[in-house]
């Protein structure tokens, strides 16, 4: 009767440790890297969800839990709203002409015979510099009065153009600095794509009497170019939702606030103003916005066919 | 023989150990902040080479230059909380009462009146301005010891003012005439503007307006928002007929001064700080006269720009460095530097002497117009609680569409009168 119980008891004993070693193992491996993800990139975004909910300004010693005020005043902040909807134009004219553009000097280029890496060099250089430093060339290219761009529009007997100084414009400006900066890496992908394509699908398109220029890319290379221009399209959107190198050299949010952006928001809040609290509403709020973007990436690749 | 040989080898030695004994004495490093990067060649850097020279025991560290005194101010606010400030900070003369309430607290900067003190009444007296020594102290602590002065001035290309026939001799002194003025240039030159006065980026050249019509910005005591009254709504009605009468393009400091420096603008309001830069610029284009400020009233004033040197180490033989590395920047000597770099007003008075600066001086005019308004300079406005910037954010959009006319001056003053008061309170 002794022997039982004891026996009973020592074979779940051994059970135990044999399934514990196998579990171990595995997440012993994977440690690392977890505790890695969970320091810098987990533990950072559940603090700033934290302060998002708190009245916290940087370096105060007292500070307290408010609930949803800051989003609630994010809400009825009328800043906030400008910033997001100049960020949306500005995401829109962006993506849709970077990703245009993009496509277009791919296939220009992608014909090019001995000059196509020439072309590729020269198209990806504003990729390859920095944006701070290419902000303020740029601030005096399209200087109203003595940029040389606006040279040129005089000489050609047309009214100047106030780029940094008209409200309606303004965002406009900073958008072709945004497009005349991604272009180049989005033909670089372009470029990897048609590369992809076989060439006997233009071949078979070629016997059934597809083969000029526009029937070539409406049949065969645009479509698949499908899973690129998904991919090209969802990067191009995160890139310009971060815009803030040319507010912040340029316009600093002007003229009017009609440059304010979410990013020089966010700073400004952070950084300027110290309101640590409502910059991580802010900060919340455009991870939400990103996540989603992301997301429709997911999904959206689900239904573009690969070759 | 052999016993004067010894005594040599002796004193040989000792001579060694005395010299090698020289770099072992503690070598204290200075670490430095400073705003406006582009100043650092032209004097900071040039200052500090001369102070290493006669402290080689003294080593001056720049660190990364702030973009403007408010971008310095936050970083030291960033900076304290890790207890990494550097050891000697230039503070915008705006932000001092802020700098000073936040860090003081801390034990985080150190006043300078002991340091004064022990150099005596007699030696203070000789170099210092009472006035000037007046604008860094605060409830009685000298948090900060004036370095660079400026108040705003007026560049007028020559050249083109006579192009419309007017006498560069004979400059515009109010707003009115600087309007029909720059009207003048702007009709005489098809491709030029008239004038252009920074309104786009920071508060000093706005505040100027308002204080040129003898207004204030708030009360003494900072609880009171004044410049919703008369001159403040004659400041506001003199933005509309800049844009609306002379076309002014709605550019940052930066900008217009390319733009004059380029031809294409008759009249520039700047700082008396940019002169060097200024010169250099136009290279002998064209003919510079500088002019005091535009004034709207009798009683107008002017903000002092520019900066004090605060001393933030806590360390006693850090303090003791740095106070004569402050000293030196102040001196008449190192004034002189600083001045020639740049076109800021000496803030030491023995800096005037022939043998620093007067001659200078005598030989160039343009660089003394500021000088000449010292008697009608007061402190540069800082908002309460660090909110100038927010305050500014809000103010600056108003301005905007009161010069393009979306809002009448009347209820854009009151619009902006409103809005620093919310953001004051706050």
């Amino acid at each position: 009767m002794t022997s039982l119980p004891t026996c009973g008891t020592c074979r779940p004993a051994r059970a135990v440790p044999d399934k514990l070693r196998g579990v171990n193992a595995a997440y012993l491996f994977a440690l690392p890297a977890v505790a890695l993800i969970a320091i810098v990139v987990l533990a950072p975004i559940a603090v700033v969800i934290l302060l998002s909910f708190s009245n916290y300004s940087l370096g105060a010693t007292d500070w307290s839990l408010v609930g949803i005020g800051n989003y609630a005043q994010l809400v009825h902040d009328r800043s906030f709203l400008n910033a997001l909807s100049n960020t949306a134009l500005y995401v829109s004219v962006v993506v849709s002409m970077s990703v245009l553009l993009g496509l277009l000097l791919a296939i220009l280029v992608h014909g090019t015979g001995r000059l196509r890496r020439l072309y590729e060099v020269i198209f990806f250089l504003p990729v390859a510099s920095t944006l701070v430093a290419l902000g303020l060339v740029w601030k005096f290219m399209l200087h109203s009065r003595i940029g040389p761009i606006n040279e040129l529009i005089a000489a050609l007997g047309l009214q100047r153009i106030d780029f940094f100084n008209n409200p309606s414009i303004a965002i406009f400006a900073l958008a072709a600095i945004g497009v005349w900066h991604l272009v180049g890496f989005n033909m670089i992908l372009f470029l990897a794509g048609l590369t992809g394509i076989p060439r006997d699908l233009y071949q078979a398109a070629a016997i059934d009497g597809a083969d000029g220029f526009w029937d070539r890319l409406f049949r065969v290379t645009w479509p698949m170019l499908g899973p690129t221009t998904i991919f090209v399209t969802i990067t191009s959107t995160i890139t310009a939702f971060q815009v803030f190198d040319t507010v912040a050299v340029i316009t600093h949010g002007g003229p009017a606030g009609s440059t304010d952006v979410i990013l020089y928001q966010l700073y400004q809040a952070s950084f300027q103003y110290f309101e640590t609290g409502y910059a991580s509403a802010l900060t919340v709020v455009f991870l939400i916005i990103m996540m989603a973007i992301s997301a429709v990436q997911i999904f959206a690749a689900r239904g573009v066919h690969y070759s | 023989m052999r016993q004067t040989l010894a005594f040599l080898m002796a004193a040989g030695l000792t001579a060694a150990a005395a010299f090698s004994a020289a770099p072992a004495r503690a070598e204290t490093t200075l670490e430095v902040v400073h705003a406006y990067g582009a100043f650092r060649e032209r004097f900071y850097q040039p200052l500090a080479d001369a102070f290493m020279k006669d402290h080689p025991d003294i080593k001056i560290k720049f660190r990364a230059p702030a973009t403007d005194y408010y971008e310095g101010h936050l970083a030291v606010a960033r900076e304290a909380m890790t207890g990494q400030t550097p050891d000697i900070f230039f503070a915008g003369m705006n932000l001092l009462p802020d700098l000073a309430s936040m860090l003081a607290p801390r034990n985080q900067i150190t006043d300078l009146n002991p340091f004064l003190d022990q150099e005596g009444q007699a030696w203070v007296d000789k170099n210092y301005d009472i006035n000037v020594l007046e604008l860094g102290r605060i409830d009685g602590h000298q948090w900060g010891l004036p370095f660079n002065a400026s108040t705003p001035i007026a560049y007028f290309n020559a050249d083109l003012m006579k192009k419309a026939g007017l006498d560069p001799q004979q400059l515009p002194k109010t707003w009115d005439e600087f309007i029909e003025a720059a009207k003048k240039i702007k009709q005489a030159n098809s491709d030029v503007d008239g004038m252009q006065i920074n309104l786009a980026l920071g508060d000093w050249f706005w505040q100027a307006m308002v204080y040129s019509y003898g207004g204030t910005m708030m009360s003494p005591d900072r609880t009171k928002v004044t410049y919703g009254d008369d001159a403040g709504l004659k400041a506001a009605t003199t933005v509309r007929r800049l844009v609306e009468e002379v076309g002014m393009p709605w550019i940052d400091e930066d900008a217009g001064m390319a733009q004059f420096a380029a031809g294409k603008l008759g009249i520039f309001i700047g700082s008396t700080g940019d002169i060097r830069t200024m010169d250099d610029a136009i290279g002998g284009k064209f003919k510079l006269v500088t002019g005091t400020f535009p004034m709207g009233a009798k009683d107008g004033h002017l903000p002092t720009g520019g900066n004090f040197a605060t001393i933030l180490t806590q360390d006693p033989e850090k303090q003791k460095a740095a106070w004569e590395f402050v000293k030196f920047l102040t001196s008449p000597a190192g004034q002189k530097v600083t001045v020639l770099g740049s076109g800021y007003m000496p803030t030491n008075k023995q800096a005037l002497k022939n043998e620093y600066l007067g001659e200078f001086y005598a030989k160039n005019p343009d660089w003394k117009t500021s000088l000449t308004q010292w008697p009608i300079a007061v402190a540069y406005f800082g908002y309460p609680n660090v909110k100038s910037i927010k305050v500014w954010k809000a103010q600056s959009e108003v301005l905007f569409r009161i010069g393009s006319g979306d809002v009448s001056p009347v209820d854009g003053l009151k619009e902006m009168v409103q809005s620093t008061e919310a953001i004051v309170k706050e």
